[in-house]
This record gives structure tokens, sequence and C-alpha cells, in this order.
């Protein structure tokens, strides 16, 4: 379809505009020998450069507010997620930064935004493997595919929400253009840019006035609709940063190392017996001996499951599914006490926990083996920057006890602390919080008096809850983290796979 | 009697030196006398078993009072000297016990230079007794003769709902404990195991004592479940000193303020003995008048009196002169007073040291009386003081046969 024949077609509607916008556009000339005429020139460009200077700061400004409207804009973009450990949250920042400190890209020039997303991505693979000589490269092909496959999806629902018509849009099409554009696009860039440059000469020297008008007027116009276009350019680059870092954040933390798939095979792998489909979570309960763990476990249970008894009676870990009505489904694992020794084997145990409850004795203020264990769980947490650790929170046992000692008539007011018991309840939650270096609110007072109803499993229960959604995202990385584990089996297995290819190739050939 | 007009007349200087060094040195030099007399009574337990319960028990101090009466003695321990200023008995705590690498070497080493008794004290319901058993095992290794008496507290945790303590008290700290039908099952268990856990040990079987000591708002009458039989124990373990203190609780009823006093008076009275048995700087009268004087001065402090020469001089015509030598020629010790300024021969250490102490604490008795009165504006009767110095002579004669025959006092 060329220029005449689309004239030719629709020769009214051009009529039409050209009736309706000539005066108007001829104003421009006009005004101008106007001002020649009667010798305002020199006003006006005095006029025109005082204003052309007031519009720096203001360009300036445009552009600052267009940063930071793009970062609040993006803002929950630039939020982490929240499955990401310390390690990948640190990463996640130096991508903010970088994001921070690029310039929006230029429509002529987009080179530098390419480097800048490859050095995102550099950054992001340094921080995750700062050990690894290449690091660029510490992802498996099978990760890459599922990288890919995932942009792809994004793509293309991106696509299909913003992009109108491109469902009807065909191959066919983008081919033609793409044909015409190699056909003819040098040829015409040069001939319009050769045939521009020649009708700017023959303007000047026809009409030196009317063409410092209009090249006057073409820069402020280029000038202007950059700065407009400014705030589009800066948001998107910013966008793709951003992106460009979650997407390598995936890749190098080896969370694509399973599929959603996979990750409900490990997890269904994990389960205690196999004929349960859903892993629960997995509360381990950590305290010194005779602290009340296997009295808890049955009043959390509801049932008698474990032996209690006033001398040592947990010998090995045990573990207990609680599938209770209007509960969370959970798996409690009630392990030996902590002795007065410095075995390290809980930590075994708090390894594999979603949720720690740690339990600890009110009437037992001799809480350095808790203090102890905590620390070293504390130390072990901390070391773990590829995957997130169980949150800990506080079973505070053998409330009953607390003076005055033959009193206990419940329910209790912890936080007014009117009577005296509560009063006691209330110290013994803050003589835990500071002995153990936590905060007062993970702590839950509980009792399990023999004979009589268990005292606020509720808000046991309750508090539990609070932590399940991160128990869970605990769980998701523990489980990733011992796929590692799985990964020679999954080799050989593959490997099985290739060599049937192979055997069947030679057989038919 | 030449001797005793000199003492009255050394006290009297003493107690009204001109200038606050005299009076210093004095109480300096007593309580240093007694406290390398005092018996240290080693508590091993984990934090909050009950020691600061006991110790409050013991001596009628409130528990606020002891937990704040702890000094800082090795780096890992800290004394409570009861009396502070003439220690009858020094409570030695191991701070940190259950911390990381607790080496009671350094302790045991400190008391090996001194009489003592290994108090340990175990939460009946705490199995896990690792940390106390470990530097318990280690003395008992390197002194095996060392006495050892085991309280088990905490009983009414394995108490049933509505359970008070069983009355009379039916432990005897031997193995019919676990069978004794008063007693909850549970609670029987755990004595038992806590009890097992000392098999090992070298040297004679420790003595057990199950006790209970609450505050009335917990709901277990009486607040010192136990206390007698504890008492009973530590005066076989060690007579002197619990005896002495054990005294001071019992026989308060006639005087409260006189029961509070007598740890005081006892420790005095065992400076006094150190004076004549221990080679300190001291000679003779003047030793025993300081520390006779730093007792009068904290007895008066005590019934918030202040003596004056004038009162002084009425006490000691009381009780002092020939009175004194009448009932003192009475009760025999008249030979044994003549020994009082032969100083520093070992063969009248002994006896030298037990007059000290007769003399100390019946002066200290009567003063009590004397003191008594004051605080109510009256003059005591001198027939009334005489008794108490009697009495405090018989008592003293007797505790004082007691000390004669401790061996660490021939060493």
């Amino acid at each position: 379809m060329s220029f005449a024949t689309t004239i030719r077609r629709h020769w009214p509607e051009v009529l039409l505009v050209v009736a309706v916008a000539l005066p108007w556009l001829s104003l421009v000339p006009l005004g101008i020998v106007w001002l020649w005429q009667g010798g305002h020139v020199w006003a006006w460009a005095i006029a025109a450069a005082l204003l052309g200077v007031a519009a720096l700061p203001l360009a300036r400004l445009v552009r600052r507010r267009a940063k930071a409207e793009a970062r609040i804009a993006l803002g929950g973009l630039a939020e982490p997620s929240q499955a990401w450990t310390a390690g990948e949250r640190e990463a996640w920042s130096e991508v903010l930064a970088i994001a921070d400190e690029t310039a929006p890209f230029a429509f002529d020039d987009i080179d530098p935004l390419l480097a800048r997303a490859r050095e995102t991505v550099e950054a992001v693979a340094r921080r995750l493997h700062p050990e690894a000589h290449s690091a660029w490269g510490q992802f498996s092909l099978p990760e890459l595919l599922l990288l890919t496959e995932r942009l792809c999806r994004d793509v293309r629902r991106e696509a299909l929400s913003h992009i109108p018509g491109i469902r009807t849009l065909r191959l066919s099409h983008m081919l033609w253009v793409q044909r015409q554009s190699e056909r003819y696009g040098a040829a015409a860039q040069t001939g319009w840019r050769v045939g521009y440059g020649l009708w700017r000469l023959v303007r000047a020297v026809l009409n030196p006035l009317q063409a410092i008008g209009q090249e006057t007027s073409g820069a402020i116009v280029e000038k202007t609709a950059s700065l407009l276009s400014y705030r589009l350019r800066a948001y998107a680059t910013r966008m793709l940063v951003l992106e460009v870092g979650r997407a390598a954040i995936d890749l190098y933390s080896g969370r694509l190392r399973l599929s959603d798939e996979e990750m409900r095979a490990a997890r269904e792998r994990d389960a205690v017996a196999a004929a349960e489909p859903v892993a629960a979570v997995r509360l381990v309960l950590i305290g010194q001996v005779n602290a009340g763990k296997s009295s808890l476990v049955n009043a959390l249970a509801r049932e008698t499951r474990c032996a209690i008894g006033p001398l040592p009676t947990t010998s090995q870990v045990a573990e207990y599914r609680l599938e209770l009505e209007g509960r969370p489904v959970v798996t409690l694992v009630d392990i030996p006490g902590l002795g007065d020794g410095a075995s390290l084997e809980f930590l075994v145990q708090a390894e594999r926990a979603d949720l720690v409850l740690w339990v600890v004795s009110a009437t037992q203020p001799a809480r350095a083996p808790d203090r102890r264990g905590l620390d070293q769980f504390r130390a072990w947490a901390s070391s773990q920057l590829a995957r997130r650790t169980a949150p800990v929170v506080v079973a505070l046992t053998h409330t009953d006890e607390l003076r005055p000692a033959n009193e206990w008539a419940p329910p209790y007011d912890v936080a007014a602390a009117t009577r005296p018991k509560a009063r006691a309840i209330r110290a013994a939650i803050d003589a835990v919080a500071v002995a153990l270096d936590l905060p007062p609110d993970v702590i839950v007072p509980v009792a399990m008096p023999t004979g009589r109803e268990p005292y606020n499993l509720d808000a046991l229960w309750a508090r539990i809850a609070m932590d399940l959604d991160e128990a869970k995202l605990v769980q998701l990385d523990r489980l990733r983290i011992g796929q590692q584990g799985l990964a020679l089996r999954d080799v050989a297995h593959q490997l099985g796979r290739a060599g049937r290819f192979i055997v069947s190739g030679i057989v038919k050939a | 009697m030449g001797l005793l007009d000199r003492l009255w007349t050394a006290v009297n200087e003493s107690l009204f030196a001109k200038g606050g060094t005299d009076a210093g040195r004095d109480a300096e030099n007593a309580r240093q006398l007694a406290q390398s007399s005092a018996l240290v009574v080693w508590l091993l337990g984990k934090t909050g078993a009950g020691k600061t319960a006991i110790v409050a028990a013991l001596t009628g101090d409130r528990r606020a009072e002891v937990g704040q009466g702890f000094e800082p003695c090795t780096r890992t321990s800290q004394l409570y000297d009861v009396p502070p200023e003439a220690p009858l008995l020094r409570f030695l705590d191991t701070r940190g016990l259950g911390e990381v690498s607790y080496d009671p070497a350094s302790d045991i080493s400190w008391c090996e230079e001194q009489s003592h008794l290994m108090l340990v004290v175990m939460q009946v319901s705490d199995p896990m007794q690792h940390v106390v058993l470990q530097p318990l095992q280690e003395a008992r290794r390197r002194h095996p003769d060392w006495p050892v008496v085991v309280a088990q507290t905490g009983l009414h945790r394995f108490y049933p709902h509505g359970m008070v303590h069983p009355v009379p008290y039916p432990c005897t700290g031997g193995p019919e404990d676990e069978t004794q039908a008063s007693l909850p099952h549970a609670l029987r268990q755990a004595l038992a195991h806590q009890r097992k856990l000392l098999d090992g040990l070298r040297g004679p079987r420790p003595r057990f004592v199950p006790i209970d000591f609450t505050v009335p708002e917990d709901g277990f009458p009486p607040p010192d479940y136990g206390i007698e039989m504890l008492w009973r124990v530590l005066e076989e373990a060690a007579p002197v000193a619990f005896e002495a203190l054990h005294r001071a609780r019992t026989e308060a009823e006639t005087d409260r303020m006189r029961g509070r006093v007598r740890p005081l008076i006892y420790g005095c009275g065992a400076a006094a003995a150190g004076a004549g048995a221990v080679p300190v700087p001291i000679v003779g009268v003047g030793g025993l008048a300081g520390v006779i004087a730093m007792m009068l001065r904290g007895l008066a402090i005590r019934y918030e009196v202040a003596w004056t020469p004038s009162t002084f001089s009425q006490f000691s015509g009381a009780v002092g002169g020939s009175a004194l030598a009448w009932w003192l020629v009475r009760y025999g010790l008249r030979e044994m007073l003549k020994l009082v300024p032969v100083v520093g021969t070992a063969a009248a250490g002994a006896l030298n040291a037990a007059a000290g102490f007769a003399v100390t604490v019946a002066i200290g008795e009567a003063a009590c009386v004397w003191l008594a009165y004051q605080r109510r504006g009256l003059n005591a009767p001198s027939d009334e003081v005489r008794r108490a110095l009697a009495d405090g002579l018989a008592a003293g004669r007797r505790q004082a046969k007691g000390l004669a025959k401790r061996p660490e006092h021939d060493a």
C-alpha cells in the first residue's frame, strides 16, 4: 500500500484535515512575519531564551519525579518474595541498587539497558555463588529450560493482556513487516536523513526567518517529547531490571531445581507414612528433660500418645501426626530432653523442623541448657543463607505451680495481671524472655495439671497458626535443599531413559 | 579478781575508745578470727533449687536479705556470713553452676582450708543433676571424709490437686521413704531417682532430707516443712555451729530479739575462741576484750540502745567483778579462766578457746537481758542478768567442749 494510493482512497478526509488545520498552522509563519515587521524579534528571542533557562530545572524536577513515581508505582514489584532466604534477599537489595542507578533507556540506543540487565544477572550470580569460579554459569540445563518455560508463560500472559489484537496478528504479518523493513528500511532512513537535511538548508537560504522559527520549534518539540516520554521509559527500565533480577535469583538459588509438580512429589516423600498424601508442618518440641514436652504432646493431641512421669521418659525421637478439627494438620516431633551436657543431637531434629516449639518450665530457673541450645540453634540458623529456618515459639509449662502454688483458678488475665498468680505468670514470661533473649510475645504460658483441664492451649494453637505460613515456607526450602541429596538418583534415572532412546534408535536403524 | 577487772577495764577502753580506729580494728580482728574458725557450708545446687530459702530458714533472715547478703569470694563463688560481724557459719554458694565449664578445683581447694559441710540442694522434680553431681564427686574423690547432706526440695510439685503436706512429717531420709504410703507415688519415684544418682559417690553415704520451704501464700502449711529433720541432720554432721544456730532459732520465744542476735553472740564466742587458739596478733585479755566490746556494740545497735560510760558501769557492776567470779567458781570454770591470759602455748590452746567462748557467750546473753530492759527505759534486775549470765556460761561450756573436740583446731 503506497502513499499515493492512500491519498487517492481517502482524499475527502485529507481535504477535511487540511481545511481545518491550515488556518491554525498558518499562524506560526504569520506570527513570525509580524514579529519581523514590527521589529519585535529581539524581544521575542530574549523571552524565549529566558523561558528556556527556566525550563532547565523544571526538566530536572520532572525527571526526578518520574523516577520516584516509577519507584512507587513499581513498589509491589520491588518487594522481595516471601519465600526468599536471607542470602537471596541480599541479592535482591543489590538488584534494587542497580535498578535505582540505571538511567531510563533511549529509544535509539538500547545497548546500555541490555548491559545493565547482564550486569544484574552477574551480580545475582556472584552473590549467590560467591565461591564459584564462573558464578554466572551456576545452573543446570533443566533449570534454564524451566526458567525459559516460565518466562514464556509470563510473556504470553502480558502480551495477551496488553497488546490489542494480538490473537489475530499472524506471524505472516510480522514476517511481511520484517521483510519490508529489511528491503527498504536502510534506504528509507538514508533518504529521509539526506532529504530532510537538504530541505533544512534550502529553507535557511530561502527564508532565514522562517528557518529559525522552525528549527527552534523542532528542537523544543523533540526535547519536550523526550521529557514527557521519560516517565514511561523510567518505568519500563526499572521494570526490566527488577524482572531480570527476580528471574536471576530464582535461577541461581536453585529454586528452579524442581518444578511445581516435582515439588509436590517431594513433599509427599517427606510425609511420615507413604499413605499420607500431604506432609504436615513438622513441629519439633525442644526443651530440658521433664520440661513437659511429652505432657504437651498429649494435651495437644487430646489423648495420651506418649508416656509421661516424674523421671525422664522420652529416650528417642517419636512423631505424632495430629489432624484435629479446627486445627492445622501438624506432625509433633517429641525428642529427648536437653541434658546438662553439650549434646548436639537436638540440632539434627531442629534442622528438620518447620517450626520449633521450645518447651520451658516456669518452675525451672536454671535455664542455661535452654539458652545454650537456643544459641546453638541460632548459630546454625544464621549460617543457613541458602534456606530459611524454623521460627521459634515458646510454651511456658508448669505455670500452675507458680506462686501461690496451691491456687489454680484459670483463666488468668496475664496482661492486666491483677491476681497474684497472673502476676507470677507475667513475671515468669518476662524472666524467660530475658533469659532466652526472645520477645515476650512468642512465649505462651500453658499448664497441664494432672486430672484437670489443660490451660491456654487455644492461645498456643493461635500462636502456632500465626507462624504457620512461615513454617510452610521453611518446609518448601527444606524440601528443596534436601532434594540435592536425591540428584544422583535422578541423574541415573535420566541416563537410563536416554539409554533406552539410543537402544531403540539402533534397533530401528 | 584481778584478771576479770583487767578484762572489764579493757572492754571499757575498747568500747569507749577515742576515735573510730580502735573500734574498727577490733571489729576487723573479731571478724577475721570468726571467719577463720567459722563453719563453711558449701551449697551445691542449680539456680532456683531452693538454696536461698534454706539459708533464710536456717538463719531467720528474710529471703531478700539473704539474696543481697552474698559477697563474691572466688571467681565462681560467693559467701554469705552469718552473722556478718563475726560469722558462725559461712554459706558458700557456687555461682553459675550449670554454665559452661565450671571447674570446682578452686572452690575445693578454698574449702580445704576451712571446716565445712557440703549441702547439696536438688529440686525433687528435676531429675537432671549432672552439674551438681560433677563438683560433688570431684570433692569426694579428693576428700572422701567430707560430710554431705542432700536436701530434696519442692515436694508439693508432685502433690495431686488439693493435697497438703502430710503431718506429722513422715520422711526419714532412708529407703523407707520410698514405700511411705502418705507420699504420692510420683514423689516417691522422684526421691528414689535422685538418691540413686549418688549411689557411686566415694566415702560415707550422704544424708537425705526431703523438705519444702514455701511462703504462707502458697497454701502449703507449714511453710518450713521438714526443717526439724534438716536441723537434726545438720547438727549430726557439724554439731558446734548448727547447735548454736539452732538454739538461737528455737529459744527465741521468750525474747524474739534475743533469738535474732544470738548468732552474733555465738559468732563472737567463736571469734574469742579463735583469739586464744589461732596464732593471730592479739594478745590475751586485749584480744578477748576487743571481741567482747565489738559484740556489745553490735548488740546495742540491734536493741537500738547506746552504751554510755554510766550504763556500762551499771552493767559491769551487775555481772562483773565479784559477781562474775562467784558464778565462775560455782560452775567450775575458775581453773580454766586462769589460763585465759596464757596465750600462744599450744597445750593450752583448746582450753583457752573454750574459756574465751564460754565467757563471751555468757556476757552476750547477760547483755541481751540488760539491753532489753534498757530499751523499755528500765534498769534490769541484777538477778535476771546474772541468771542469763549463768545460763550462758553453762551453754557456752557445753558448746566449748564440742569446740575442743573439733579436729580442725588441732591443725
